[in-house]
């Protein structure tokens, strides 16, 4: 117990010093009007009553609502249903976990490039392949729907994390259990939803809730180098438009306002998660 | 071009991760003078050369030459370095976004430095040293005094059985060569929806962008010429068809479209002239632009800044001066970067060598008595990037009118103007 608390120290001075500090200094900042290159005027909460009247923000905060809605469920299916696929020790199983995990190995600015060329709207391959198999076109780069969907569908390449969490919850089931299902004569649909899914769900519960708070920081790369926050804003997610900002803009309190109100439903997010946890646990 | 771009992002992300993985060399940059550019690589080339000379002709002093491909990026570095208080040195910004650093005390003022060099401000073109002046004093030192002109790819003129555009040519020459160009995957015109871009077309329809080009409150383009000019180009991309559409754009930029010979006429300053240069079997030349009742153009103007926060401001002053005067021009203006800001070395064959591509390079010379400018304000950069969103709807969203338009465009915009004002 004790060794185990010594190795926690780091994590938690790095935490501490990368995260909780400057988590403080932005809400600090984020009451004052600062430009960077003068020193902090003090307007009190001026910054957040500013986000009321502010139409992108609305607007910036329903592109990561969407965002969330529509990638975490795809994210969180893609991570359990590849787990059950692959979760069998065999040859072919065990060649194909690591492809699934590779995606989260490459580094996102690298990746986002590959998008772009993709989703190259004339010359990419997902147009050619549209088009080949008379299917229209779909137009990221230039089409607000069709960027959204893009983007949220990108997130659910990069679930290497959430593979691994949801293949080890899937191989803590007894072997007890399904034979029991066998013997009852249960089918294949039944055992997954009697058996596997209802023990796998906390855990599939706890990435839910990573995702939703990951969710505003993994839109963030995609849409500064693939969408440019465009078209027509459809990318613009709240931390891109917090970067835009407190760094193109010199408006680094509210730039550090806007962070603080992500903060904040992260927090929520959080909070809502670990009570359904509870209940889960409990109930 | 994207290819560019792509390759820049790439080096820019193998560079970061060379930089966590190694140790900061934090004493020798110290000792080195930083200056930083923004620009694709074949625009930024000349600069290594520029610091070359400048070293060889300077015993004692180290430049360290930081580039951007992006001027997003530049930018964005520029304010994170300023708030970090660690600046470069000296950097190079264009006049519409260099009010917000000097707004803020980030700029050290470079007339004193400049007159302690020996340089003459009479030796230069007047439009780009006006606009570096703010309270009354010079800035920012401008390189050159670029404008907005038409870049002409000769050959498909040539099949299309067309004679190269005169100067004094009109809209509806403008409109009918361009009509003409435009056949198979070949565009007749290339020009983006953004406010320099369309403001000459204003100015030259005898029309005004802002109300008042020193203090302004709002934008003028529902004024009946600035409306006129708005329409005539937005015809020309929904009605004519003659410009590439908004999906063919995010597939291949006007650059590289240009460059591949599929874009006749191309709106553009003269940072391209670098990079066409390079393009094998591209034949192009420059004009002036289409006139509708006065002749006119817009200024593109690029100065170096010294940072106020500077610990070198000495050597920051005669990096600059040896960049603008006669030897620094010469350099920059052979590699076909800049329209020299120094009148002697405009004139000389370094800038018009009719060798060259593009071989009418006059025409930025003759351009210099219609120049104009839009305004030096802090929320400059940020109006045009709303403006830009706007324009570009009405450039290519179907239904989206001029009315829509010009209704969005003051309502976005009005509050920044004020801010820049209080």
């Amino acid at each position: 117990m004790k060794g185990a608390g010594r190795l926690a120290w780091p994590y938690l001075a790095g935490l501490a010093l990368l995260v909780a500090l400057p988590a403080l200094l932005a809400a600090g900042i984020s009451l004052t009007e600062f430009s960077a290159l003068q020193p902090p005027v003090f307007v009190g909460v001026a910054n957040f009553a500013r986000m009321l009247d502010d139409e992108l923000f609305w607007t910036s905060l329903g592109n990561s609502a969407v965002y969330v809605a529509v990638s975490v469920p795809l994210r969180v299916a893609a991570a359990a249903g590849c787990a059950l696929l692959l979760a069998r020790r065999t040859r072919p199983a065990g060649a194909l976990r690591p492809l699934v995990y590779l995606p989260t190995a490459i580094p996102e600015p690298a990746l986002a490039l590959l998008w772009l060329w993709v989703l190259n709207p004339l010359y990419g391959p997902l147009a050619g392949a549209l088009r080949a198999l008379g299917l229209g076109s779909f137009d990221a780069l230039t089409d607000p729907w069709s960027a959204r969907i893009a983007l949220a569908v990108l997130a659910a390449f990069q679930i290497g994390e959430g593979f691994v969490v949801a293949l080890a919850a899937r191989r803590v089931i007894p072997t007890s259990l399904y034979e029991a299902a066998a013997v009852d004569g249960a089918r294949p649909g039944q055992v997954l939803r009697r058996v596997t899914l209802p023990l796998m769900a906390p855990a599939l519960l706890l990435l839910g809730g990573r995702d939703v708070v990951l969710g505003f920081q993994t839109s963030f790369v995609p849409a500064l180098l693939v969408t440019e926050g465009g078209p027509r804003y459809a990318t613009t997610y709240l931390p891109v438009y917090a970067y835009r900002q407190a760094f193109s803009y010199f408006r680094l309190g509210y730039g550090a306002a806007l962070s603080v109100v992500m903060f904040a439903l992260s927090a929520g997010a959080v909070y809502v998660l670990y009570r359904l946890g509870r209940r889960w646990r409990y109930g | 071009m994207r290819t560019a771009r792509f390759v820049a992002l790439l080096a820019a992300g193998l560079l970061a991760a060379a930089c966590a993985g190694g140790a900061g060399d934090g004493t020798a940059e110290a000792d080195r003078l930083v200056v930083q550019v923004s620009g694709e690589a074949e625009e930024t080339a000349v600069y290594d050369s520029l610091v070359q000379e400048f070293e060889a002709a300077n015993e004692g002093i180290d430049v360290e030459l930081v580039k951007y491909a992006e001027k997003s990026d530049h930018l964005t570095a520029l304010a994170t370095s300023f708030s970090a208080g660690d600046p470069p040195d000296v950097f190079l910004v264009n006049f519409r976004e260099y009010s917000q650093f000097v707004a803020r005390g980030a700029i050290e003022p470079i007339e004193s430095h400049l007159a302690r060099a020996g340089i003459e401000l009479a030796d230069y073109y007047e439009p780009p040293i006006e606009a570096f002046t703010y309270d009354g004093e010079l800035q920012c030192m401008p390189q050159n005094i670029s404008s907005l002109v038409v870049y002409y790819n000769i050959d498909l003129f040539a099949r299309a059985g067309l004679e190269p555009p005169r100067a004094g040519w009109t809209w509806d020459d403008f409109r009918a060569t361009a009509k003409e160009l435009t056949a198979g995957d070949v565009y007749g015109l290339g020009i983006e929806p953004n406010v320099i871009r369309i403001a000459p077309f204003v100015w030259s329809n005898g029309g005004d962008i802002v109300d008042d080009l020193w203090a302004p409150t709002r934008f003028t383009f529902d004024q009946p010429e600035a409306r006129a000019a708005l329409e005539f180009i937005v015809s020309l991309v929904r009605d004519d068809r003659v410009v590439p559409s908004e999906q063919e754009l995010a597939a291949q930029d006007l650059e590289t479209r240009f460059a591949a010979g599929k874009l006749g006429m191309l709106l553009s300053s003269r940072r391209d002239t670098p990079v066409f240069r390079e393009v094998a079997g591209l034949n192009f030349d420059v004009a002036a632009l289409p006139v509708a009742k006065e002749p006119a153009s817009i200024l593109h103007s690029d100065g170096y800044c010294i940072a106020a926060a500077s610990e070198r401001v000495a050597d920051a002053a005669r990096f600059i001066a040896y960049a603008i005067g006669p030897e620094g021009q010469t350099l920059t203006a052979l590699a076909g970067r800049t329209v020299p800001s120094l009148k002697e070395v405009a004139t000389s064959g370094a800038f018009l060598d009719p060798a060259q591509q593009p071989a009418s390079s006059q025409v930025f010379l003759d351009s210099i008595p219609h120049i104009r400018r839009t305004p030096v304000i802090p929320t400059w950069t940020e109006i045009e990037e709303v403006a830009e969103e706007i324009l570009t709807r009405a450039f290519y969203d179907p239904g989206y009118t001029i009315d829509d338009a010009l209704r969005e465009l003051d309502e976005a915009t009005r509050p920044l103007f004020e801010e820049a004002s209080g």
